[in-house]
């Protein structure tokens, strides 16, 4: 089972982008052929080794959030 | 560490063999590959596994809230086939639960009234399967149309599939599988398409695929064959991941049409 992290983009290669995760600061390349007009320090949900939608700051920061609130239970 | 004899009092190293995929290639849970599967190939369980499993971020709530919800353990094997593969203790989870364990993950961008609607309507229909949390991809607006087959790829290979095997190799298994396809109409309804034959990666070392033969079926997760399925479990399997797209194409014309309406 795999589960949607939120990351910011730190550079684009073609269809592949080095993005950092906002919950543990790793970075992961990653798949951004499913997004259209793609631009570094953009906001992503990723899935697997693939970006699936472009985010705001605001949804991004709201989907960390809920992200640590669900690891922090699960600790 | 023990040893587990009986394959069906071991709900954790069911749910161990399908949790391995994907934590293998880095998409989720703790960074143990290696304990895992020191596990898998001793076929034994113990409080470190537990522990292991209890650090996945969305199957332990999955199978921790069908626990809750039909008085029983997470890790009780009812409880981690009905997650993985399906069984009818999906049917006793009620809907008013199972939308209160997921509406803060929707990704609707809807009113919460509009939200609880909607997943009111899909009622007994949707369950706390893993294939129909998969599905819930397909509901992301910005995947262009132009990249479907990425997501349909995705979700094919994320979802629990199921194969007949009819060739054994060394490190591979050929199987037929059915995969996830589009119906090209109006909607794009998702659907299964006819069984094609696929490669797909096994262990050797983790039982029982040390004797795994042609004519066996098993259960196959991000192309890595997890566990070998008996005739009940393949009918299971079938028939929940039917009732998940049944669901996810319900769930699609729903929102469609709530979006419309406000």
């Amino acid at each position: 089972m795999c589960v949607t992290r939120v990351g910011k983009i730190l550079s684009i290669t073609g269809t592949m982008a080095k993005v950092e995760f906002l919950d543990d600061k790793v970075t992961r390349d990653i798949d951004v052929s499913m997004i259209e007009g793609i631009k570094e320090n953009s906001f992503v949900e990723v899935f697997a080794d693939s970006a699936l939608t472009r985010l705001t700051a605001k949804e991004a920061l709201w989907r960390k959030k809920l992200w640590l609130e669900m690891r922090s239970k699960m600790n | 560490m023990k040893h587990v004899d009986n394959e069906s009092s071991s709900g954790e190293l069911l749910h161990t063999k399908h949790a391995f995929p994907p934590n293998n290639l880095g998409y989720c849970g703790p960074d143990t590959r290696g304990r895992i599967l020191e596990h898998l190939h001793d076929h034994a369980t113990d409080e470190s596994l537990l522990s292991i499993l209890t650090r996945f971020e969305a199957a332990y709530p999955f199978v921790k809230m069908i626990a809750k919800s039909t008085g029983r353990k997470p890790f009780d094997y009812e409880v981690a086939e009905a997650y993985w593969i399906g069984n009818p203790l999906l049917d006793s989870v009620k809907p008013v639960e199972f939308y209160e364990f997921t509406h803060r993950g929707l990704n609707v961008k809807l009113p919460k009234k509009d939200a609880k609607l909607l997943f009111k309507q899909l009622g007994a229909v949707a369950k706390p399967h893993h294939t129909f949390y998969v599905m819930g991809m397909y509901s992301r607006p910005a995947a262009t149309s132009a990249n479907r087959e990425k997501l349909l790829q995705l979700m094919d290979s994320c979802r629990i599939s199921w194969g007949r095997v009819v060739e054994v190799k060394e490190k591979e298994l050929v199987v037929e599988r059915s995969p996830l396809t589009f119906k090209k109409s109006e909607e794009e309804h998702l659907l299964l398409s006819k069984p094609v034959r696929t490669k797909v990666a096994y262990d050797q070392e983790i039982a029982p695929f040390n004797s795994i033969s042609t004519g066996d079926w098993v259960s196959l997760h991000w192309n890595f064959a997890s566990e070998k399925l008996t005739s009940r479990q393949v009918r299971n399997l079938r028939a929940y991941t039917l009732g998940d797209i049944k669901a996810t194409n319900l769930f699609m014309d729903l929102l469609t049409r709530t979006k419309s309406q406000l």
